[in-house]
């Protein structure tokens, strides 16, 4: 009898104990990585009756570890992709694109050519140019301010990370110390910890024995251990002073750990950083450098308005201020090297940039920084020295000391975009038409016709002086197979007789000479007697000869080794972002699912039903009532024997 | 299986948040009508849209010079039509300066006649566009092609290059011609040769302008065709400078026909021992050069000395003559125009076909019908009424089942 008593209150009490789990459970439905508490009821031996056994988080270690995984992938794809995203629709937006600034100064240069004496049409040409250089400095300071946002972002980030570690590691501290039944809420806490770093960083979670947890990054460097938290923080590259490196403290020391950061937020915003944000200044750059280098050079061969030989319209490509700035020495350097990069091909230039390394004494190593294969390498004799590859050539200047180990990293692309600026103001200096100009005798009996004349070397000593060419010649027949070249300032014969061949090049003349123009004779029945002259184009006012090269250079292949032209290479480059923006997406898409599903399977596991928790709560009512009943039978019971007894 | 409550709350947001994120493209669509709203959604459609957009940015680009190119056809066939009529209105005034009955005096009226006729031509060669270029300099637009020198002749001031000019991708189209190739660079007399008398003749032989039988067998040179008198019988000769005798000593008779290396010319009149002429291959010359000779020709007084009347018979002749070369070379000039009046319009065709295709193909690949865009949206929008419906029903049912409990 005593026993029913004893088995309808320890009953009771354990239900009533089972209810206020389920309660907490109920309680706790939304709250995140709360892991519901299971009962576990245990017969009482000898005496009968229930008690509660135990109350288990029910926790799965291999849920908790897949969804950090996927944590750590989307977190990684979202942050990438969102900086992406907004980063592509400044080089896409459809007002101000370079697309469309270089067809625009394509068709006022179309117009200028219909009458090159007209200043307004020169001056609209000019401001196109310098619309399409602006439009490339704004998106190189965009680009810029995206970078030092980023490195704001990464910044921000590593604080996120060491607070997280540290509340890690102090919950670590904590479950050693607080009374059991305490240490399922620190779990929770801590899980919830995890799981929002998972966010920040590529952790991998090693469970240890008495509830403790180790994490580490990529290659098991440890995060947080037994011992705590490693703490992170940020600095400046030493190779390179606009890229941020991710660094852990240990002690006095510092040590880079980009290499480790693999996934997670910190992960997609090094990579935005240093994949996106370097290939788009370098691809950028290169497009600078190649529209400058292009209509400079053909500015240069020809005429301004005024009758001189043209000039630089932007910015030389190879003036000592961008030299300089393409190498950057790291600061960890002994030597004293100084080392200039100018660009000698722009059909050559990649979009890479290059890591030089002295690795003894004297030798050097030149390899790309996207994948590492060595370009070049060899000896430095004497100085300067100068090493030629891919489109530049880098020389290391007289007084140079290279110590072994000293570090360079080549840029020649990357800063040309903010450097790329109209240098002249008086649309004059534009030279489209040419200094010199062919004429056919008029006398001529011949059919012979002049084709192709094009200037291609303003340097020559042809041109050496404005106004005039020194000298002008004559193309003299002396018969229809052969002719000689007469300077017609002292109507001496300058070399002849020379073999005529229909459409061949008369320059460089059997004797080498080279005047810097050329073109064809073209003709089937030349006279003895008949002329072609190359004088001095003082009759050039509307001469269009050199804008109509200049436009031809719009639509010529340049780069990638005379591939894209000017637009294709702009097109080139925002393909290539967007097709990365669009594997991010896909990824993300896919990774979005697997996280649900990994969540669903943690929460399979550990999360709260309330309908679960309500039927366990009629379960647990009910039985409740039917050990109050067993108490009160109990208590019948006991009145009857009572009441029986007294008689 | 069990459903945490906290699952089905997340599952039922992530199904409301794909339907709206659908929704708003849905809804952008139907605003920009673009199917994409980064490259990145698709980049292999987004480069063909690009290189669409960019090439048919491009075959516009040269509508304005295709425009100008076509204005400026259109300025040169009128100004060479003018230049042509009043060519050919010049033969009604050379054939009664011919007449054996004109005086000085009707001469002079000619002359005066043909004075504005040169200017007419002089007129259209140093014509100009509307914003002040000439259009037959070359590229040297800034000032009048033909000017009138201190040597009585008219010389040329332009350049001798056309210019050109693109009307479309590396098509380019001639914009500003040399009005030397148009106006200067035509061989005079019958194209081949001339003939002059020296002016020191006292007979009264004149010629006519001369032919040649086959383009291929004029023999170039410089003749000397000499009269001679033996013993009262008139002789001719005709010797070259290179080719020597070519005719040797022959008796003349007045309306003699002289055919040999290729030229065949008639002789009219009675010579006088010693009276020569030059038969000297053409040179080339300018029509105003030729125009204004034959003025002077006429204005020159030759009263009635019948050896000074074939001199001018045989002079006119000439510039009738070379004046016909004239003729010839404008209106080759004119069809020239005409081809290129039709090139240009070929392309302008062909370029407004292809922005047709082209502006075609782009709405295609780039566009979202509003058929589709709207029932895309309709579509979308009751896919979301659904999942909201789906969802109540779902709340209902959890609800359910906890009333059962009170």
């Amino acid at each position: 009898m005593s026993d029913i008593l004893g088995i309808g209150v320890n009953s009771l009490m354990a239900f009533q104990y089972a209810m206020t789990v389920t309660s907490n459970n109920v309680a706790n439905a939304n709250t995140p990585y709360y892991a519901r508490r299971l009962v576990d009821f245990n017969e009482v031996i000898f005496n009968g009756g229930v008690t509660i056994g135990d109350v288990r988080r029910a926790y799965d270690q291999v849920a908790s570890t897949n969804l950090v995984a996927n944590q750590n992938r989307v977190s990684y794809d979202a942050a990438y992709y969102n900086r992406l995203i907004s980063f592509e629709s400044v080089l896409e937006d459809k007002q101000s694109n370079i697309t469309l600034f270089l067809n625009n100064s394509l068709k006022a240069l179309g117009e200028l050519n219909t009458n090159t004496s007209d200043l307004t049409r020169r001056q609209t040409y000019l401001n196109q140019l310098e619309f399409l250089s602006n439009r490339f400095n704004r998106i190189s300071e965009q680009i810029n301010l995206e970078l030092n946002n980023t490195n704001g972002a990464i910044g921000n980030t590593i604080d996120n990370i060491n607070v997280l570690t540290q509340k890690i590691s102090q919950i670590n501290m904590d479950v050693k110390s607080v009374l059991p039944e305490n240490v399922p809420a620190l779990l929770d806490q801590r899980e919830q910890l995890v799981q929002q770093l998972a966010e920040y960083v590529n952790i991998n979670e090693t469970f240890l024995e008495n509830n403790q947890i180790a994490l580490s990054l990529e290659n098991g460097f440890t995060l947080v251990s037994e011992i705590g938290p490693t703490m992170l923080t940020t600095g400046t590259d030493p190779a390179n002073p606009e890229r941020l490196l991710v660094k852990a403290v240990i002690g006095a020391n510092e040590f880079p750990l980009n290499s480790l950061i693999t996934s997670g937020r910190l992960g997609g915003l090094l990579d935005y950083a240093n994949d996106t944000l370097e290939f788009s200044k370098n691809s950028l750059g290169r497009l600078a450098i190649t529209i400058a280098d292009q209509l400079n050079t053909q500015n240069k061969l020809g005429m301004d308005a005024y009758g001189s030989i043209g000039g630089n319209i932007f910015t030389d490509i190879n003036s000592t201020i961008f030299t300089n700035q393409r190498v950057i020495a790291n600061d960890d350097n002994t030597g004293s090297a100084t080392m200039t990069v100018s660009i000698d091909d722009t059909s050559a230039l990649t979009t890479d940039n290059y890591n030089m390394v002295i690795d003894s004494a004297n030798h050097y190593i030149i390899s790309r920084v996207s994948d590492n294969s060595v370009v070049t390498s060899g000896t430095v004799g004497g100085l300067p020295a100068q090493v030629s590859l891919e489109g530049f050539t880098l020389t290391i200047d007289t007084g140079s000391t290279l110590n072994v180990g000293d570090r360079f990293i080549l840029s020649p692309t990357r800063g040309a975009a903010a450097g790329f600026n109209v240098s002249i103001d008086d649309a004059n200096l534009l030279a489209l038409g040419y200094a010199a100009t062919p004429i056919v005798g008029t006398q001529n009996g011949g059919n012979g016709s002049v084709q192709n004349f094009a200037v291609t070397d303003t340097t020559t000593s042809t041109f050496s002086t404005a106004g005039q060419l020194t000298p002008p010649i004559r193309i003299e027949f002396l018969s229809p197979t052969s002719y000689q070249i007469i300077d017609l300032d002292t109507s001496t014969v300058m070399e002849g007789p020379i073999t005529y061949t229909s459409g061949a090049d008369v320059f460089p003349t059997p004797g080498g000479y080279n005047p810097g123009y050329q073109f064809q004779i073209l003709g089937s029945d030349i006279k003895a007697g008949d002329t072609f002259d190359v004088v001095y184009n003082d009759k050039g006012a509307s001469d269009n000869r050199n804008g109509l090269v200049m436009s031809g250079l719009y639509s010529k292949g340049i780069n990638d080794g005379g591939k894209l032209s000017f637009n294709q290479s702009y097109q080139a480059f925002t393909a290539q972002i967007a097709t990365t923006g669009n594997a991010l997406k896909i990824d993300l898409d896919s990774a979005k699912s697997l996280l649900e599903h990994a969540q669903s399977q943690y929460d399979d596991v550990s999360g709260v039903s309330i309908q679960e928790e309500s039927t366990n709560l009629m379960r647990y009512q009910e039985a409740f009532q039917a050990s109050a009943q067993l108490i009160d039978a109990a208590r019948t019971i006991f009145d009857t024997i009572i009441s029986v007894t007294r008689r | 299986m069990r459903v945490p409550t906290s699952t089905f709350y997340r599952q039922e947001y992530d199904r409301f948040a794909d339907q709206w994120d659908k929704m708003s493209t849905a809804l952008r669509q139907a605003t920009d009508k673009m199917k994409l709203q980064y490259d990145s959604d698709d980049p292999v459609l987004a480069v063909d849209v690009n290189t669409t957009m960019d090439y048919i940015d491009t075959l516009t680009n040269y509508g304005m010079n295709t425009t100008l190119a076509d204005d400026r056809v259109q300025t040169y066939d009128s100004t060479m039509k003018n230049v042509i009529g009043a060519v050919q209105s010049l033969s009604s005034l050379t054939t009664l300066a011919a007449t054996g009955t004109i005086d000085d005096q009707g001469r002079g009226a000619i002359a005066i006649q043909m004075q504005s006729i040169l200017q007419v031509i002089m007129g259209a060669a140093n014509s100009q566009d509307g914003t002040g270029q000439y259009i037959f300099a070359g590229y040297n637009t800034e000032s009048p092609p033909f000017m009138l020198q201190s040597d009585g002749k008219y010389h040329y001031q332009g350049s001798y290059d056309t210019t050109m000019i693109n009307i479309g991708l590396n098509t380019t189209v001639v914009y500003g011609d040399s009005g030397f190739e148009v106006f200067g660079n035509i061989p005079t007399g019958n194209g081949f040769y001339t003939i002059s008398p020296a002016t020191t003749n006292t007979g009264t032989v004149s010629m006519g302008g001369g032919t040649v039988d086959t383009t291929g067998s004029f023999v170039k040179d410089d003749y000397t065709l000499t009269f001679t008198n033996v013993a009262g019988v008139n002789y001719y000769q005709l010797d070259g400078a290179t080719s020597g005798v070519v005719v040797p000593p022959t008796v003349y008779s007045p309306g003699a026909t002289i055919t040999a290396n290729g030229m065949t010319f008639t002789m009219k009149g009675q010579p006088n021992a010693g009276d020569t002429f030059s038969i000297n291959p053409s040179t080339k010359q300018n029509a105003f050069d030729t125009l204004t000779d034959m003025i002077n020709l006429l204005k020159t007084p030759i009263g009635s000395d019948a050896a000074a009347q074939a001199q001018y018979a045989t002079k006119l002749n000439q510039y009738v003559d070379s004046m016909n070369q004239a003729l010839d070379h404008f209106i080759a000039y004119q069809s020239i125009i005409g081809t290129r009046g039709q090139q240009i319009s070929s392309q302008y065709h062909s370029v407004s076909s292809l922005t047709d295709i082209q502006k075609g193909i782009f709405t295609k690949i780039a566009t979202i019908p509003e058929y589709e865009s709207i029932s895309n949206m309709k579509a979308q929008s009751n896919a979301l009424d659904m999942t909201i419906g789906i969802y109540a029903e779902l709340q209902k049912t959890l609800a359910n089942i906890l009333r059962k409990f009170s």
